[in-house]
């Protein structure tokens, strides 16, 4: 049963000159998992909390957490409790640009092809130069040591890329799927996902479907859509979750990512608070 | 105890029942007064909206996937509850059995009997009492308004005094012939205004006078001259009740008064951006230039516009003037689309229902009127869904049953009517021969 582990953030800008501007709050939340039931005890979230934190300039903060349980069946989540609270970290270095200048990381796992890429949202600005990351060493080994403990027993959910995937050669209007091969380990309720798949007009077939027992090289797929496959093409894969913990976490480039409204602070649809 | 993190309060369904997991209950998250710790164990009690919609999920134990999700505004509800533990930490991670169910019937606002604290001798914070999102304030504060406008001081002491409890002083100012009465409530956390609107000929057409001139400039941001020296007007009473400028203050007001009062909110977040203003207006017209409406989103505050009240819509936009302006061909009313709404408003349905950031459309015939009574000073017939009274049948329908801060007993007082006395020894400054031009 995993969990996924989200940190909850909050920024305000805080303009001196009052004439010209005003202060806005905002939030947004970053996630990772587990892959066993975590909880604030068991788990190291505060640390990634703390080294996340020292990443942060001192106008943004990390405000609480959630921890969601789930069991994995097929390629569906069944949620099985959360628990949250609250943190206060709040960040150390003395600039930001705007909240949603963000470092984009891509953190690679050592038993598939799967890949993760999420950004670090609130960077502070002066590790963002001439429209490119060019972080400075104290900031380097703040990243490092964040994306060391990623790579030490978190990871992310991802689909099984390592399914083997057979060619589709045909799918009648009812869902009757003819393959090249039966995938290995597909058995009725299963769910097969179909992959760069086109109908006879040359319109994309997409989706995950339930499969009934395999009967030769035929499945039938629930819930099809009704789009008739006259000729071999596209791949179908067993649509499988697992998670995958990080062996290696690195930064990429810089980019832009929106922050939404704030989780705490005020209530209803207000979009700037005063600076306190 | 707090159990998620939401941006927004809503209402939805949840499945408890861990032997009859299709059963579905109702239920709505509220917001925690600030301070309130969390419920650290596992629970079934979190909001779906937290789920990664990357990845399908099957419906287990906790809110309904499918169920409409319909916004509350999260106020807390009107009982007092015992923070002793009751239950297990089982239950609420894996549900519940049916027979340790608790039949609707004997909650009371969701709550066993049991669990609800008997009603202490209050003192009402400033936080509970000018808590705008709460329906119970935004209908207490109507009705409060519409009884300075009969002068019915007997109910406003009777309603203000024991709600705010000990501590505060609740004052009521009688209106001039241009200015409005006000009511004023102080206690050592802040201050609460209620301000009420137009009475008289004398006052429309002074700011029907004011309107067909842009916003005027008042230092910092522009607005009426008329409306300014209202806001003044304001101050003064506050002065005199003795409020503390560096402390808390929550605006509340109809029409004319609101935007007077939303002038001074305006003038004091000028004066200091730090200071905490909230504010609650009724049928609010335009209020003036972009400056004064940047100054009141320092603040913190809610505009409800019914969805027939054009006085809210006035004066009108540019989009709208136009077809107007080419009949009329007057200059005068080309000053009009300078005037800006105020923000953090809603437009409130029949029912009572609030759709965010909308106002009345003012359709083409109506404006023409309107445009030829103010350019001809006449007087212009009465708005109903304006009237203060009209947003208080919304607001009811809304807010059938009382919420936080309100208690049954005060919630059943704004709606009782055998307390509309007039009190013959307030004085009435009104000119009762004057027509009624706007009933506001």
């Amino acid at each position: 049963m995993p969990s996924r582990c989200s940190l909850l953030f909050a920024v305000t800008t805080g303009p001196t000159d009052l004439v010209n501007a005003s202060a806005h709050s905002g939030g947004w939340s970053e996630s990772h998992w587990l892959p066993g039931i975590a909880n604030l005890a068991n788990s190291n979230l505060a640390v990634l909390a703390q080294r996340r934190a020292a990443l942060l300039p001192s106008l943004a903060q990390i405000i609480g957490y959630r921890i969601e349980i789930f069991t994995i069946s097929g390629n569906k989540l069944l949620p099985g409790g959360t628990s949250s609270g609250r943190f206060r970290y709040p960040g150390t270095w003395n600039s930001l640009n705007l909240p949603q200048d963000g470092l984009q990381e891509s953190g690679t796992t050592a038993t598939g092809p799967n890949a993760a890429r999420f950004v670090l949202r609130g960077m502070p600005d002066a590790q963002i130069a001439l429209g490119e990351y060019q972080p400075t060493t104290g900031f380097t080994s703040v990243l490092n040591s964040y994306n060391t403990l990623l790579a030490g027993g978190w990871g992310f959910a991802g689909r099984v890329l390592t399914n083997p995937s057979v060619r589709v050669m045909a799918i009648t209007i009812g869902g009757l799927a003819t393959l090249s091969a039966i995938p290995a380990g597909l058995g009725a309720g299963d769910f097969l996902r179909l992959n760069r798949v086109r109908d006879q007009s040359g319109r994309p077939v997409i989706g995950s479907f339930e499969v009934q027992a395999p009967a030769g090289l035929t499945v039938q797929l629930n819930g099809y859509t009704g789009q008739v496959v006259g000729r071999p093409n596209g791949l179908a894969r067993k649509d499988q979750i697992a998670i995958y913990l990080y062996s290696l976490v690195v930064p990429t480039r810089a980019v832009i990512r929106k922050i939404g409204r704030p989780f705490e602070q005020y209530r209803g649809r207000r979009s700037k608070r005063p600076v306190f | 105890m707090a159990v998620e993190w939401l941006r927004s309060c809503y209402q939805s369904s949840w499945h408890f029942f861990a032997d009859d997991p299709g059963r579905k209950t109702p239920g709505r998250y509220y917001f925690s007064p600030p301070g309130a710790p969390f419920y650290a164990h596992r629970h079934i009690l979190a909001s779906r909206n937290w789920l990664d919609k990357n990845w399908s999920a099957v419906q287990t134990l906790g809110e309904d996937l499918t169920e409409p999700q319909q916004w509350n505004s999260g106020g807390l509800p009107a009982v007092r509850v015992s923070t002793a533990s009751v239950g297990s930490e089982a239950c609420l991670a894996d549900g519940e059995f049916i027979l340790n169910g608790i039949p609707a019937e004997d909650l009371v606002n969701g709550f066993r009997d049991v669990c609800i604290l008997p009603t202490p001798p209050r003192t009402a914070t400033w936080e509970a009492a000018s808590d705008f999102n709460s329906c119970s304030i935004q209908l207490a504060s109507a009705r409060i308004i519409e009884w300075m406008y009969d002068a019915n001081t007997v109910s406003i002491f009777d309603f203000l005094v024991p709600f705010l409890g000990a501590g505060w002083t609740v004052v009521w100012h009688p209106p001039t012939t241009l200015f409005p009465s006000v009511t004023t409530a102080v206690c050592s956390e802040g201050t609460l205004c209620w301000v009420d609107g137009t009475v008289n000929f004398q006052q429309f057409a002074l700011q029907a006078a004011y309107a067909l001139i842009p916003p005027q400039n008042v230092g910092g941001f522009g607005t009426s001259g008329f409306w300014f020296s209202c806001s003044n007007w304001i101050n003064g009473k506050l002065a005199a009740a003795g409020f503390d400028p560096s402390k808390p203050v929550f605006f509340a007001g109809h029409s004319y008064g609101a935007v007077a009062a939303l002038v001074l909110a305006a003038r004091m977040l000028l004066a200091d951006n730090t200071r905490t203003i909230r504010f609650l207006s009724y049928g609010c017209p335009h209020v003036g230039n972009n400056a004064m409406v940047q100054l009141l989103r320092r603040g913190t505050g809610l505009q409800l516009r019914n969805d027939d009240d054009i006085v809210t819509a006035i004066p009108p936009n540019l989009e709208q003037l136009l077809p107007v302006l080419a009949v009329l061909i007057n200059p005068a009313l080309l000053s009009w689309p300078t005037w800006k709404k105020a923000p953090f408003g809603v437009m409130q349905d029949d029912n009572g229902a609030l759709t965010p950031d909308e106002e009345p459309l003012l359709d083409y015939p109506t404006l023409l009127v309107f445009a030829i009574d103010v350019l001809a000073a006449l007087p212009y017939p009465t708005v109903e869904g304006h009237t203060i009274t009209e947003y208080f049948r919304r607001i009811s329908v809304r807010c059938a049953a009382p919420e936080w801060p309100l208690t049954d007993e005060e919630y059943t007082k704004i709606f009782s009517t055998d307390l509309i006395l007039m009190n013959d020894t307030s004085p009435m400054l009104m000119n009762d021969n004057t027509p009624m031009l706007m009933n506001s």
